[in-house]
């Protein structure tokens, strides 16, 4: 039956794809079907996180918001949480091999692992402990090499992912020697949990015990650890907590001094509070600051700028959803925004009824139903013209007790629809542009005003575009360079357009520049740019020119051969070494190339890029033109 | 590109369950009261362009869901909020009661500069009024708010409230005292808007907005 609607909504939509060249929704139905039979849906692994958990899990963002959380003071509470819940998976572990029957050892054991591995908290914990395992191996040279052998691979794996060496540096600059081998104990003691473990049909009762024994005073030992480090008055990384938290947590850590029989549940159910509490603090806190910060902004001009940037994070990003938006009412067809309406709200009717904690299966149905009033119902307001089986499913579930999960199908039909349909032309429109641009100035803004403050801030070296925020570069004219960089970056090609004027108009005198300006040359340096948006630097009143774009170590703006001629034209006033040392030139850090793509919108065109770079080649040109005038001017005169 | 607006800026309509909000936006923007509407789930959107003192201004406004349960959903879309319509009714004296709530959630949680308009829905049910309008125009002047009261059925006031929200919003960027590029301005601005503005500021040799920044 499946599969005879499958073969039938196929033919429907191929003889559809016939007709419109659009990407249909019945289209996106079928792939959907399809790739859902094959294999599981993509489990999105959304990046733009928003709420504090994905944050704590996810370690690319987590080191940037360990470092947000470092210029605020609030270190502690982030290293505390980590080292809880490493100490509880830990825990868990262990105590799930040991206080079950040995049949129902291995599979309670596999579903824990599963547990901790589908969390990925332990990740977020790696990257601690392993941060830290580099600092022992490099500086101290502790003995356990097997066990720093063993996480080196790791090692070089995480410091890749997170693209912050940096914070190897620091965080490890910020940690004691006895906190690194605490750490390392850590690990340790996991990594003597796992022989065990995979000997588990062997192990019999006794030695059942045995290792529970044996394990016990190894986590108190980590509990009273973190304790000592978190919540001793005196301690450098001291976490506040509430008096009745932190008796609690006393309580349980004491009484097991004087008991034989351990009560690790209490234990833990203290740790959880206090985990919780610090988890509270760190969202009412931090969160949103965190979220206005430079740091995010980077790590969002990260994702964004990434290539393998999805659409789903588009659509979970505000920000990014507002010029989404604006991007589709502009856009040839407004009637895809009921789509995105309807996304809007069944995602939101997700998400509330996975946060409520008491379902109410009622108003749930209520909110199934206004939904399904207004976009699939045969008299819906703004139908989407779902096929009948799909308003079919979503009737029986509504109906059933799966509600919650009703419109699961649709949303994800809709997702593929408005993605095929809109994400690349939205990824090409000058909106995205614009947001890019934004959170770009961002940075910058935040950048100037802390350079010289802290230093905490360093640049990161993944985003493309950079420009200058220090005293090398004058400026002429008060504006500031965001403005610059957002003129620059949202104008389009229309230039490609005005190839054909600037190539019949190579004499300068014809360059668009009014007469006052050649009667008053001074002018000429305060002219906003109007000839070309496209600006890459300017010529400053002493007929120098100067880049836009920095060049960090400066070897990452050196020209490709094509540019190179481009850049000989400018090479008086250029400084000479920099331009031919091709030596230093690493083309997958060449961020010029970048964003000129980025411009003629068409990654893979090289006939476009070529042209843009032709047109970058008339623009210099120009300029020097222009200065190489005024200088006879000046002279004549 | 039809880029046809000087500006875009990002409304929300906040306020407590059933005070029409849903309703305010619907008859802004087709102008005539919806008779049966349903609660709004999660969020909803709606846009219109208006002329504000010469210039054109598209308002992309964000109308959120009052019931409580959707309190964390809907607090995701307050940032980067350049306006806010805060809905109360006139007739039910516990919506008015929660402003405060939704004041705060606001002030927390969208961008510094938001403007606020405080807006008294269902004017018309005049015998059934429960607040006073002296007692929300005290409240308004207490929090430095912009007062109105409005009815969503005739559409008494309705446009007036965006149109003054945007009318601040315009004065603000046009003193400098809103940094139009800031990204979290929830503001928009087309090249020619912007250029208009860098060319104003310095013939005022105001400060550069970006320098005032704490």
């Amino acid at each position: 039956m499946l599969k005879f609607l499958k073969n039938d909504n196929k033919k429907k939509s191929i003889d559809d794809e016939k007709i419109h060249d659009i990407f249909s929704l019945d289209e996106a139905e079928r792939i959907y079907f399809e790739n859902n039979d094959c294999a599981s849906t993509h489990n999105s692994d959304k990046k733009l996180h928003r709420n504090l958990l994905d944050i704590l899990n996810d370690k690319a963002i987590l080191s940037f918001y360990i470092q947000y959380l470092e210029s605020k003071n609030g270190l502690p509470l982030v290293k505390f949480w980590l080292d809880v819940e490493t100490f509880k998976t830990v825990g868990d572990t262990t105590s799930s091999v040991f206080t079950d029957r040995a049949e129902s050892r291995v599979s309670n054991y596999d579903n824990t692992k599963k547990d901790i591995r589908r969390k990925s908290l332990d990740t977020g914990c790696d990257t601690f402990r392993d941060y830290d395992c580099v600092s022992i191996s490099t500086t101290t040279s502790i003995s356990n090499f097997d066990e720093t052998e063993e996480t080196h691979s790791n090692i070089e794996d995480e410091v890749d992912n997170s693209r912050t060496p940096e914070i190897v540096e620091r965080m490890t600059q910020s940690l004691t020697d006895d906190e690194k081998s605490k750490i390392c104990e850590n690990n340790r003691k996991k990594d003597d949990c796992d022989p065990t473990e995979t000997n588990n049909n062997s192990i019999t009762r006794n030695g059942e015990n045995d290792e529970s024994r044996k394990f016990k005073p190894l986590i108190l030992e980590d509990a009273l650890r973190i304790y000592r480090k978190y919540l001793v008055t005196d301690s450098m990384y001291l976490v506040e907590l509430p008096a009745i938290i932190l008796s609690k947590l006393s309580l349980a850590l004491c009484g097991n001094d004087s008991e034989t029989e351990i009560d690790l549940n209490n234990l833990w159910q203290a740790f959880d509070e206090a985990q919780n509490h610090v988890f509270e603090v760190m969202e009412k806190e931090y969160l949103s600051e965190f979220l206005e910060s430079t740091f995010y902004s980077k790590y969002t001009i990260d994702i964004l700028t990434s290539d393998n940037l999805c659409f789903e994070e588009i659509l979970c990003s505000e920000s990014a959803l507002f010029y989404f938006m604006e991007f589709l009412e502009q856009d040839r067809e407004p009637c895809k925004i009921p789509y995105l309406e309807f996304w809007l709200s069944a995602t939101n009717f997700r998400k509330q009824s996975d946060q409520s904690d008491d379902l109410n299966n009622d108003q749930l149905r209520m909110d199934a139903l206004v939904i399904y009033e207004k976009w699939f119902s045969l008299q819906a307001t703004s139908p989407l013209n779902f096929s009948n089986k799909i308003r079919v499913k979503v009737e029986e579930q509504i109906c059933s007790s799966s509600t919650p999960t009703c419109f699961d199908t649709p949303i994800k039909i809709v997702e593929l629809y408005l993605e095929r349909n809109c994400f690349k032309r939205f990824m090409k429109s000058q909106l995205f542009f614009k947001h890019l641009s934004e959170v770009m100035s961002k940075v910058d803004i935040s950048d100037k005003n802390m350079h010289n403050s802290s230093g905490i801030i360093r640049r990161n070296s993944s985003y493309s575009l950079k420009f200058p925020s220090n005293g090398k570069h004058r400026r002429t004219n008060s504006e500031s360079f965001e403005h610059k960089m957002t003129r620059s970056i949202s104008a389009q090609n229309t230039l490609l357009a005005g190839l054909d004027y600037k190539r019949s108009n190579k004499n300068s005198t014809d360059l668009q520049i009014d007469s006052r300006q050649l009667v008053d040359p001074d002018l000429l340096w305060h002219r906003h740019n109007s000839t070309s948006k496209l600006s890459f630097g300017r010529v400053d009143a002493y007929g120098r020119y100067e880049r836009d774009f920095v060049m960090p170590t400066n070897n990452h703006f050196i020209p490709t051969s094509r540019s190179f001629q481009l850049q000989n034209d400018i090479i008086d006033i250029e400084n000479p070494q920099s331009i031919f040392d091709q030596s230093k030139w690493n083309s997958t850090q060449n961020r010029l190339k970048n964003a000129v793509r980025k411009f003629v919108h068409l990654p893979e065109d090289t006939m476009q890029e070529e042209i843009a770079w032709q047109v970058a080649e008339l623009i210099v040109k120009d300029v020097t033109n222009i200065t190489l005038q005024n200088e006879n001017f000046n002279n004549h005169s | 590109m039809s880029e046809s607006y000087d500006y875009l800026f990002k409304f929300l309509i906040i306020g407590s369950a059933g005070s029409g909000k849903s309703c305010i936006l619907h008859n802004f923007i087709e102008n005539k009261f919806k008779e049966d509407s349903s609660h709004t789930i999660g969020v909803e959107f709606g846009s219109r362009v208006v002329n504000v003192g010469g210039k054109t201004i598209k308002l992309q406004i964000w109308d959120t869901a009052g019931q409580e349960r959707f309190r964390s959903v809907t607090r995701s879309y307050y940032r980067g909020a350049a306006g806010a319509l805060l809905v109360y009714d006139v007739t039910s004296r516990d919506s008015f009661n929660t402003l405060s709530n939704w004041l705060t959630d606001t002030r927390n949680l969208a961008s510094p500069n938001i403007i606020i308009i405080l807006v008294g829905n269902k004017k018309d049910l005049e015998e059934q009024r429960e607040v006073t309008f002296l007692e929300a125009s005290n409240f308004a002047q207490e929090n430095d708010l912009i007062f109105l009261e409005t009815s969503a059925k005739t559409g008494e006031n309705v446009e007036e409230s965006f149109l003054k929200c945007a009318k601040t919003i315009l004065a603000k960027i046009e003193t400098g005292e809103i940094d139009i590029e800031s990204a979290s301005s929830g503001i928009q601005f087309s090249d020619q808007a912007i250029r208009n503005n860098i060319q104003n500021r310095q013939k005022a040799s105001a400060p550069a907005c970006s320098n005032c920044r704490p």
